[in-house]
């Protein structure tokens, strides 16, 4: 992934936290439910995870199996293309009969055609350019993608994030700070430092 | 396992045993074996819970050996809940036991008279029917605790709770883990309370003295398990994904896909799906010092199971799997995981199914008898199921009790056994296995391996509307043969996705039964096994009437997406056509 830092326009409050990196699971929920970056959009998926989040082909094609937009299934991510607004959810082949329906392009696609995304759903992107989705990392793209997006920094619903910082063992609150400010924010850009060892804390 | 034990519970002085060789059975195994039973020797009409039904727990084909994943056990019976043909199966120490054991089944038969209850001991010197009313409405645990006290640590149980003793249709079948704890259930379609009507509390297995079943071609056999070894661990799905998450890792998917059944299947996304996915399960399991990697049984190589600590680090369950986080979770609305690991605990303690209980307080929910989304009231009425009162009685039968009972129309069930945790509105091809199955509305009825290496069929023209029928019936013939092998239905996608697994896994049967065993024959298995399943299911009066989902399903659009099963009942009418 670049190092590159994607600004996350029109994100309210901002917050900085240093946590140690057994710590930084606790904020996966907040990936899970979904975040929203500043991206290329008017493009294919492809393209914006391979510019957009410096993924390799071959990661892309290993580890990233199953793709919703909008919630649906993705078969081909190089004719599907990405807009300003949409959602895009990353996972690895999942287990199962429905894992394996959900698969993109797998042999059971046809048993949920129904909700397969479809070239004509988006096939003319009216812009192209930066934007911003949303996006949501599940299985092991949350553990390999999840810990630089939040270094690089994500916006997220401030109840959100107060909810896990609430939930934040102690030893990893410390430092924190009041963060009673957060609750008046709507949205949050969050940045996680990750420390190699020792207690968390607030830039 | 060359040798069927039978229990006679009806036999004038008290339960007659008898040990006989396996007969006309021979080469069955697992859900081929119990299906097998029941169609031959149960007439059709009988009472489910009458003298004439029989309960059989069979080892699958390779259980017993050194074959990785291969110690899944198969319980069938004619069922309560759905009045047909019935298997389940369940992880656990008990198959790989018994088979060592030399037994290709263990089947209960008539009924005692008297209201009382027995243990049955087998050992390698033989078998012990005792009298003992002192297990009376024990739960799981402690009736595990208590044989421990009594023939040590080194047994497999298998057991009821309460739930089986009062014969209800939500009753599973235990089998205890390798920590000897009662967490693994042959949960579906009410077997429970066809061991309580036989009067059998418990079966004690102790294996001391004996060893793994051997194998035709001994050279082959070890190879080919090494082979299908390092298959399943370098697939990412057995190797990683798994072991990492466990089966919750699909509630996030799922819900994506919104084909999540929300609040009794009203909405196809939950809120709440982050706080109780597998991912947040794994990660929250070991902060506490549980393990979210752990095996069912002795010889599973890829693990999905875990063990899930209390906020204060105390065991409390094993990892609450797929179907028991979504039933218990998102289907009634609530997104509390240790609620949830509280209500999988005391079904595996009164000895219920996670999926029943879960559709059936959904449905208790949509009556108004509590609030969706209240934890703490879910839980209290399962302890009513626990106590058997009156409410608990009608929940402990299940949805389609419940629904009946309390004039609920949205109620998801089919042959009225609970759907399982994937709406059929979004993914229309489970839909048609949902229909159609043999053992009413059953996720695994179509989960197993590739009709693309199987060839089950032909190819399938994915465009075609037909082509999800196709898909389903390829499905099933596949999961009915997988489902006899004793093999845990998870090695699917390593068996999928590379020829040399599937290989693997023909030349364990090969090499174990010293014959050549083809992707063909395997079909043929499947193929044969649901054609008993279906004449049994015909003479006990199930018809395509009872091949449908319920109605709601056609008429109430699924949100987000906004979409009803479309499958026509024609189409639905042809999976059988082979
Ligand atoms: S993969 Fe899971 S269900 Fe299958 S045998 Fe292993 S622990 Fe049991």
């Amino acid at each position: 992934m670049t190092e590159s830092n994607l600004a996350v326009p029109g994100a309210a409050g901002r917050l900085c936290l240093t946590v140690p990196a057994d710590r930084v699971p606790c904020f996966f929920p907040l990936l899970q439910k979904g975040f929203v970056l500043g991206v290329p959009v008017g493009c294919p998926i492809r393209v914006l995870l391979r510019d957009g989040l410096g993924l390799t082909d071959e990661y892309i094609e290993t580890r990233l199996q199953t793709v919703f937009l909008d919630g649906k299934p993705v078969d081909d991510i190089d004719g599907a293309f990405i807009r300003d607004g949409e959602t895009l959810a990353l996972a690895p082949a999942m287990p199962g009969l429905m894992g394996a329906m959900l698969r993109r392009g797998g042999f059971y696609a046809p048993m949920r055609s129904g909700i397969t995304h479809r070239d004509d759903d988006n096939a003319a992107p009216r812009w192209i350019g930066e934007g911003r989705i949303t996006m949501k990392l599940f299985g092991m793209a949350l553990r390999e993608l999840g810990p630089k997006l939040l270094e690089r920094g994500i916006e997220v619903g401030a109840g959100d994030l107060s909810e896990v910082i609430r939930e934040l063992p102690g030893d990893c609150r410390e430092g924190l700070g009041d963060l009673e400010g957060l609750e008046g924010q709507a949205r949050v850009t969050l940045r996680v430092t990750i420390a190699q060892e020792g207690k968390g804390t607030r830039d | 396992m060359e040798k069927l034990l039978r229990i006679n519970m009806s036999a004038e002085g008290g339960p007659a045993v008898s040990v006989i060789p396996v007969g006309e059975y021979a080469g069955l195994g697992g859900r081929a074996l119990t299906s097998a039973v029941v169609s031959k020797e149960v007439p059709p009409l009988a009472h489910p819970l009458g003298e004439d039904n029989k309960l059989v727990i069979a080892p699958g084909m390779l259980s017993g050996t050194i074959a990785a994943m291969s110690g899944r056990c198969s319980v069938g019976a004619k069922s309560p809940l759905t009045g047909g043909i019935k298997e389940s199966n369940s992880g656990g120490q008990a198959s790989q036991v018994l088979a060592r054991l030399g037994y290709a089944a263990i089947i209960l038969e008539g009924k005692p008279g008297e209201n009382d209850l027995y243990k049955v001991f087998v050992n390698k010197d033989g078998v012990k029917v005792t009298r003992d009313n002192s297990l009376k409405m024990l739960g799981n645990y402690d009736l595990v605790e208590k044989m421990k006290g009594e023939h040590g640590d080194k047994i497999a149980c298998v057991s009821i709770g309460p739930a089986g003793e009062m014969k209800m249709c939500a009753a599973s079948v235990a089998f205890t883990d390798m920590e000897l704890r009662p967490t693994r259930h042959a949960g579906r379609g009410g077997l429970g309370a066809v061991m309580g009507s036989k009067g059998v509390k418990v079966i004690v297995l102790d294996d001391t003295g004996t060893s793994h079943c051997a194998p035709k071609d001994p050279d082959k056999f070890k190879a080919a398990n090494k082979t299908f070894v390092d298959g399943l661990r370098k697939h990412p799905v057995t190797g990683e994904g798994l072991p990492s998450f466990g089966t919750n890792i699909l509630a996030n998917v799922i819900n994506e896909a919104g084909a999540y059944p929300t609040h009794n299947f009203l909405w196809g996304r939950f809120v709440g799906t982050s706080k109780i996915s597998g991912e947040t399960e794994a990660e929250l399991e070991k902060a506490r010092g549980g393990n979210p990697t752990h095996g069912c049984h002795r010889g599973c190589v890829i693990r999905c199971s875990g063990i899930f600590h209390d906020k204060d680090g105390h065991y409390l369950t094993k990892q609450p799997e797929y179907e028991t986080v979504w039933a218990h979770g998102a289907n009634c609305g609530i997104d509390n995981i240790d609620e949830i690991a509280m209500l999988d605990r005391l079904d595996d303690d009164y000895g219920l199914d996670t999926i029943e209980m879960g559709a059936t307080i959904g449905v208790a929910m949509e009556a108004g008898i509590a609030r969706f989304g209240d934890g703490q009231a879910a839980i209290n009425l399962i302890r009513e199921v626990g106590k058997g009162s009156a409410l608990g009685r009608i929940l402990g039968n299940g949805a389609a009790m419940t629904g009946r009972a309390f004039g609920v129309e949205r109620v998801p069930v089919v042959k009225n056994q609970a759907l399982p945790a994937y709406d059929p509105r979004a993914i229309q091809g489970i839909g048609v296995t949902y229909a159609t199955s043999t053992m009413g509305a059953d996720h695994t009825a179509g989960y197993a391996v590739a009709t693309n290496i199987l060839k089950v069929g032909g190819y399938v023209d994915p465009l075609k509307p037909e082509g999800q029928i196709e898909l389903s019936r390829n499905l099933q013939i596949a999961t009915a043969a997988i489902d006899s092998t004793g093999m845990c239905l998870f090695i699917a996608f390593a068996v999928m996705d590379q020829p040399e697994t599937f290989q693997a896994l023909l030349d364990l049967l090969s090499a174990f039964y010293g014959v050549n065993m083809t992707g063909d024959d395997v079909t043929a298995l499947g193929k044969k096994v649901l054609t008993w399943e279906r004449e049994f299911n015909a003479q006990a009066g199930l018809t395509k009437a009872q091949d449908r989902l319920p109605e709601f399903f056609r008429k109430e659009l699924l949100p987000p997406h906004n979409v009803t099963f479309q499958v026509s009942d024609a189409d639905l009418d042809k999976v059988f056509d082979w």
